[in-house]
């Protein structure tokens, strides 16, 4: 038992947000255009080191989409110039202005990207903290959110 | 027949209570005498060793017990040697494994329960020690140019920052270094808020001139202010007006010395009159009149509790040159100092643990001397009662034996190009050519832990 997070609380936040996501307006339209959309690495805004796993998180975001059959994934990992890029830019500090800027550079409508954060709580022996995970669209074009949700784990040593 | 078959009993409880295994310190041993010997790979050898392992690459397959603390200590040795992928790795499972003691005032019975139970129970660290991991940690990271997990172990010491404050634990003096350090990395990760709030953090525990120029210059750019800031331009020298005005292609290097280690803790023995004396505003009235009870008696004479050692009186300087130029290191934190203090300012507890402990076990003796019936026989299973139970209830004496003694800094802005860098420090040295481009920056780490 411990306050860390493991692959099955990513899991579960983001089977969430993706059902969210499925049934969300932006869905809706995309099932009209199939339009060109990629995934971008969730930053790790936690006190875990689990930037390995969130990385993971990108192919399962993918399959999801791909699967449902609503829009053409353009993977990030076919421009490793680029991933690389984004990498160090979510390392040297994130600018959300880029977002749209990398979103073009692939060459596509949408930009699935999100992050992940704690608000950790320390009171006598007892340690509560609370995982949240953020899940976006970006318009390229406009910049504009067109879907945003959030899930929450809590994990508890008491 | 009786008799002789209580004695039997008597002496195998003894033989039982005796026959242990060796100390956390005796398991150790080969480890510190390499580090002293300035051979770090030996004592990387020792611990895969005492960790059953084949090579530092490995995990032993307990992580937790005793494991967590030698686990912290072959940390600290692979910083030595520039493994800091693998250090970090120690660190974070060790981070995980190791709760924080409790040493407020308030907290006698939890003391009692992790520091006289001997040295097999779970390692409970004080603050300073769980404090210093995330530090140490986040050295690691920076000296491989990683910020994202450097920022985690920000984070992750702003958590224990927070618990101790709310705490009032007095290892707070030691968080000077870590601020610094979480300042530094929010200040590259272009967080101008948080790099601030951190470096004001790092004033109010030390002395670090070369805060003054990152301070001004991100207070372009944020709103936040504060007291120690004022305070700190106030006595910078006013800028030289012929001097270069730092440009946004400057690079900059910040230096970190850790070296030297902070004392083993020892198993202390006082007489009972000196430990009512240190404990009297831990016990309840009842407690205390008890012991006076019992010592007026002669039943308890001696109180044994864990006592952190005397640390080293000096250390010599460490330095810092710089393409053949001496350089300011500054900040200079006595770490073995500050944990001694924050250890003494718990010892009252901590002995009126060891008290409340002791009556119990004079109190179950005589119980079992009442209970037989008293006489020889009574007083011989009284007598061994008594000392099973207090060979089972030696002070617990593990600490983190590798946590340097000392920590200084050394930060300069410099021109983006290659620079060679060389950094001394009792015990050991190091030269190191870094690349920086414009507006970059490099971290350069020197452990010597002997």
């Amino acid at each position: 038992m411990s306050t860390g997070l493991d692959g099955r609380d990513l899991q579960k936040m983001l089977h969430e947000n993706m059902q969210a996501l499925q049934a969300s307006p932006v869905v809706a339209r995309w099932q009209k255009e199939t339009p060109t959309v990629s995934v971008l690495p969730l930053r790790n805004e936690t006190t875990e080191h689990i930037d390995s796993q969130l990385d993971a998180l990108i192919s399962d975001i993918e399959t999801t989409l791909v699967n449902a059959g609503h829009v053409q994934v353009i993977s990030l990992e076919s421009q490793p110039a680029l991933m690389e890029q984004v990498r160090k830019q979510y390392q040297d500090g994130f600018d959300q202005s880029k977002i749209a800027g990398w979103g073009k550079q692939i060459g596509v409508r949408y930009v699935v990207t999100g992050k992940v954060f704690a608000s950790d709580e320390r009171q006598n022996d007892e340690r509560r903290v609370q995982y949240f995970m953020f899940i976006q669209v970006l318009d390229v074009e406009t910049s504009a959110i067109l879907f945003q949700y959030k899930t929450s784990v809590t994990k508890a040593l008491i | 027949m009786k008799l002789a078959r209580a004695a039997c009993v008597m002496m195998s409880l003894v033989a039982l209570a005796l026959a242990g295994c060796a100390s956390h310190s005796d398991k150790t041993l080969a480890a510190r005498t390499a580090l002293d010997a300035g051979d770090p790979k030996g004592a990387l050898k020792a611990l895969n060793e005492v960790l059953e392992v084949k090579s530092e690459k490995e995990l032993p397959k307990n992580v937790g017990g005793d494991n967590s603390l030698f686990l912290l200590d072959r940390a600290m040795v692979l910083q030595e040697l520039d493994q800091y992928p693998l250090s970090s790795r120690d660190l974070e499972i060790s981070d995980k494994q190791i709760e924080v003691l409790d040493l407020s005032a308030n907290a006698a019975a939890d003391i009692g329960r992790y520091l006289f139970s001997d040295d097999v129970g779970p390692y409970k660290a004080p603050a300073y020690e769980k404090l210093m991991i995330n530090t140490v940690n986040m050295m690691n990271y920076l000296a491989r140019s990683d910020l994202n997990g450097a920022r985690v172990e920000a984070r992750r010491l702003a958590v224990m920052q927070k618990y101790t404050h709310d705490k009032g634990d007095t290892a707070e003096s030691l968080l000077g270094p870590g601020s610094y350090l979480a300042g530094f990395v929010f200040e590259k990760s272009g967080k101008p808020d948080e790099a601030l709030r951190y470096y004001d953090e790092a004033l109010a525990y030390g002395q670090y001139q070369s805060l003054i120029e990152p301070i001004r210059r991100l207070s372009e750019k944020s709103s936040y202010s504060s007291p120690r800031f004022r305070e700190l331009f106030s006595k910078a020298p006013a800028p030289d007006p012929a001097a270069e005005a730092p440009s946004e292609d400057d690079a900059e290097l910040l230096v970190m010395v850790n070296f030297g280690r902070v004392p083993a803790k020892i198993a202390k023995r006082i007489p009972i009159g000196l430990a009512l004396t240190y404990a009297s505003a831990f016990m309840s009235p009842a407690n205390a009149a008890q012991a006076n009870r019992l010592a007026m008696q002669g039943l308890v004479t001696w109180i044994n509790y864990p006592e952190l050692g005397e640390p080293k009186s000096s250390y010599g300087r460490p330095t810092f040159m710089l393409d053949g130029q001496w350089q300011r290191l500054e900040g200079m934190l006595a770490v073995d100092r500050e944990a001694k203090r924050a250890w003494e300012q718990a010892r009252g507890a901590i002995v009126a643990s060891a008290i409340t402990r002791m009556v119990t076990r004079v109190l179950a003796g005589t119980a079992v001397e009442h209970a037989s019936g008293g006489g020889t026989l009574g007083a011989l299973l009284s007598l061994g009662t008594q000392i099973t139970m207090t060979a089972a209830d030696t002070p617990d004496t593990r600490n983190w034996s590798t946590l340097p003694a000392r920590i200084a800094f050394g930060r300069v802005r410099i021109k983006a190009g290659s620079h060679t860098i060389k950094l001394a420090a009792p015990g050991g040295n190091k030269r190191q050519t870094v690349n920086i481009p414009a507006g970059g920056w490099a971290v350069v780490c020197l452990t010597a832990l002997n």
